[in-house]
């Protein structure tokens, strides 16, 4: 599975939503699905998926799909989410 | 009857939480007022200035309920309060109900950062005082409060007469669900 595929599926998994809904404009405050719970369920499979411990302040700070690559990208250069 | 909590103040999990004040009713009554907090509300009526400043005098008189002002990052966040529902003390009751909501406009809203208030105060409650069981009434289209609920170790156990759904939570299931989200929220 490629990076950006897992990164997908994690949002799939954790906002119980479609894969086509998950694209470069899905943001916290623009689905209902995202909410404080889909937020926790969301960086539990990402640590776990891209084997990460992600600081606090940018899990707060995640608040949408671009945002999750960005961090992703900061903790790994060597991901490509292409 | 004084208010046994007045100068108490919890932090933990990134967040501070203080008696509210005066000063912060007006801005606790416009988030109150905004539909997305409204709509989830049982008593959905809009709150005037001076229903506001009421509510407050009677509160500051009370020890069976305690209200506070959540902040992270020296910026107010939300409420979260504690009802006795029995009109003993907080301090001592068994069985409390607990509410929370937070500032509408803010990005922490949608955040795991959401927790962190009810970690704290639930903590306190359970180990600090004397309760014994938390009880929350949602409104059952509400499934992101259902959610929320779960994750802190709530159980569905019923409707009432209204249909709303009944959660309750014990000592334990919290104690468990707050190791699980603590493994997440590092600070």
């Amino acid at each position: 599975m490629t990076a950006i595929e897992k990164l997908k599926s994690a949002f799939v998994t954790a906002l119980e939503i479609s894969e086509q809904e998950v694209n470069d404009s899905l943001s916290y405050s623009e689905h209902p699905a995202w909410d404080s719970t889909a937020h926790m369920i969301l960086i539990a499979q990402l640590e776990a998926d891209f084997d990460v411990m992600i600081d606090i302040d940018d899990i707060i700070d995640m608040s949408s799909f671009n945002q999750a690559k960005a961090t992703l990208l900061k903790y790994d250069e060597n991901l490509s989410f292409e | 009857m004084t208010n046994v909590h007045s100068a108490k103040m919890f932090t933990g999990f990134g967040i501070e939480l203080t008696p509210l004040t005066l000063n912060d009713i007006e801005q606790v009554r416009q988030w109150r007022n905004h539909p997305d907090i409204t709509k989830y509300m049982v008593d959905q009526s809009y709150i005037n200035t001076e229903q506001q400043q009421q509510w407050f005098h009677l509160l500051s008189n009370r020890d069976d309920q305690q209200y506070l002002m959540i902040s992270y990052k020296q910026q107010h966040i939300g409420v979260i309060y504690g009802k006795s529902l029995t009109s003993e003390p907080l301090l001592i009751a068994e069985t409390i109900e607990l509410g929370l909501y937070l500032d509408p406009e803010s990005k922490y809203r949608n955040s795991i950062l959401a927790f962190s208030p009810s970690l704290v105060f639930i903590h306190y409650l359970f180990h600090c005082c004397q309760c014994r069981k938390l009880l929350a009434h949602v409104l059952p289209h509400n499934q992101s409060a259902i959610r929320y609920n779960t994750q802190l170790g709530y159980e569905i156990t019923g409707t009432d007469e209204s249909g709303m759904v009944i959660m309750e939570l014990n000592q334990a299931n919290f104690d468990q669900a707050k190791m699980k989200l603590a493994k997440i929220l590092r600070f």
